[in-house]
């Protein structure tokens, strides 16, 4: 194809004025050339497809889960989520004797709304797994409270619906070459950990420690909202989660340890994944 | 720096996350669609359409919002969601539209006027499956995102624009290769 350049620039219309009439009224005459340039505007066309569709898989990892938005309160995050039925508590901790709680697994459907899913992995992650719910830890109101739009201008909109993402493809992503083994099979559970929190020493700004089981923290952490993740799988990880960072808890751990967040975005995503539940 | 975006969180700050979307950043893309999930998609949802369609057009609006701000010639006169949100309207508009006249006109032969298109696309994109990643890669930011060469060697790490450049030939030369072998000319003369 000599015209080659000629072509590409007047497909992708940087051909212009006396140069694009020229080539048109060629164009016009050359059966041969009108065949190229359909032929690459189709290519062209193509190329563009291709990458819409990249950009919109790249947007459907990306989690979207109503409870990891910020603004919301403790209790709204609390209440979104009982309402998925999968793990930890929040501040909650405080006014319940978790020791004394009745561990009756309860098995919970999960909620993943999906149309047909695009990715092959699906039916491994969507399928219902058993996930052990602890009933005491059900105070706050199933019901999920939405962020307000961020815009005024928009119509009012009445009624919203319960956050209906698919975690399927943000799952399909995931890598076994995880360093904590989060696998999909396992049971996430309502974390029964005991945890107190200790604002009092001024050497332990951040830190915490296992004392008889019990979790303590160090820091100013009444004010800010805590999680606890408990991951039950070939071994048993308890994770924190604090001002949208992760923290790894080891649980033998007796003396007190500053905080380090987890930088490893895999785990990051997958403890998000859990936590959106 | 992309991690810090998602830091800020609520306190994005939007001309900053624009300014990036502008220069190709796909992480900033992502801070927006999150950000804008639910409120983008309960427009679609409140009207007549399903949270798949709902995710569909607010995926398709981003992505025409991306391709605009990465040509350079948009200049925000609102604030960013407001623009994405009349995209979406729009693009929904149209949808409900099709929709409507699908079911209408169902027997009218006039929709189909060129019923190979589909058939051709999906072997082009066949033949886009055969090049190698760092071909695909260079040829869609090429024509899609319009990026310079000097932006495509940064991005995928060539030495220079002169790589940049040749490898762009070389693909899009594998590619007509490739799809015109599937091909004879005549094909593409309706």
């Amino acid at each position: 194809m000599e015209n080659f350049e000629l072509i590409e620039e007047y497909v992708t219309g940087r051909l212009q004025g006396q140069d694009k009439q020229a080539f048109e009224q060629q164009l016009q005459s050359n059966p041969s050339l009108q065949s190229d340039v359909l032929m690459q505007k189709q290519i062209i066309e193509s190329v563009k497809k291709a990458r819409i569709s990249e950009l919109k898989a790249m947007l459907n990892q990306v989690p979207v889960g109503g409870a990891m938005q910020a603004g919301l309160s403790a209790g709204q995050i609390a209440a979104g989520i009982v309402a998925t039925g999968v793990i930890v508590t929040s501040a909650l901790f405080y006014f319940k004797p978790w020791e004394k709680a009745a561990i009756e697994p309860i098995k919970v459907e999960q909620k993943v709304i999906d149309a047909p899913a695009k990715t092959e992995t699906s039916e491994a992650t969507t399928t219902e797994s058993a996930v052990e719910s602890n009933p005491a830890s059900t105070i706050a109101k199933p019901n999920i409270a939405p962020k307000k739009p961020a815009i005024k201008t928009v119509q009012p909109i009445a009624q919203p619906k319960i956050d209906v993402v698919d975690p399927t493809e943000e799952m399909s992503s995931s890598k076994a070459s995880e360093k904590v083994s989060v696998d999909k099979s396992q049971a996430v559970t309502t974390s029964r950990v005991a945890v107190e929190t200790n604002d009092s020493n001024k050497k332990y700004s951040f830190h915490y420690q296992f004392n008889n089981g019990k979790l303590i923290l160090y820091g100013a952490f009444d004010r800010g909202l805590y999680e606890i993740l408990e991951v039950n799988g070939d071994s048993h990880s308890i994770f924190l989660f604090y001002k949208d960072s992760y923290y790894l808890l080891n649980d033998k751990q007796t003396v007190v340890t500053p905080l380090a967040a987890i930088k490893d975005q895999q785990l990051i995503r997958k403890l998000k994944e859990y936590r959106g539940r | 720096m992309a991690l810090r975006v998602f830091k800020l969180g609520s306190q994005l700050n939007e001309t900053e996350v624009f300014d990036r979307i502008c220069k190709g950043d796909e992480k900033a893309l992502e801070v927006v669609y999150k950000k804008y999930y639910r409120m983008m998609t309960k427009l679609v949802i409140t009207n007549s359409g399903t949270e798949e369609e709902a995710r569909d057009v607010y995926q398709d609006a981003l992505v025409v919002f991306w391709q605009k701000a990465r040509s350079g010639n948009l200049v925000l006169t609102s604030k960013m969601s407001t623009y994405i949100y009349s995209i979406c309207q729009n693009l929904w508009r149209k949808e409900l539209d099709r929709k409507k006249r699908l079911s209408n006109e169902e027997k009218d032969s006039a929709e189909s006027i060129d019923m190979d298109k589909p058939e051709r696309e999906k072997i082009i994109a066949q033949c886009m499956e055969q090049l190698g990643e760092t071909c695909r890669k260079v040829l869609m930011y090429y024509y899609f995102d319009e990026m310079s060469m000097q932006e495509i060697a940064d991005k995928l790490g060539f030495a220079n624009t002169d790589t940049a450049k040749t490898k762009k030939y070389k693909c899009k030369q594998k590619l007509d290769e490739l799809v015109k072998a599937q091909y004879t000319e005549q094909d593409f003369l309706d």
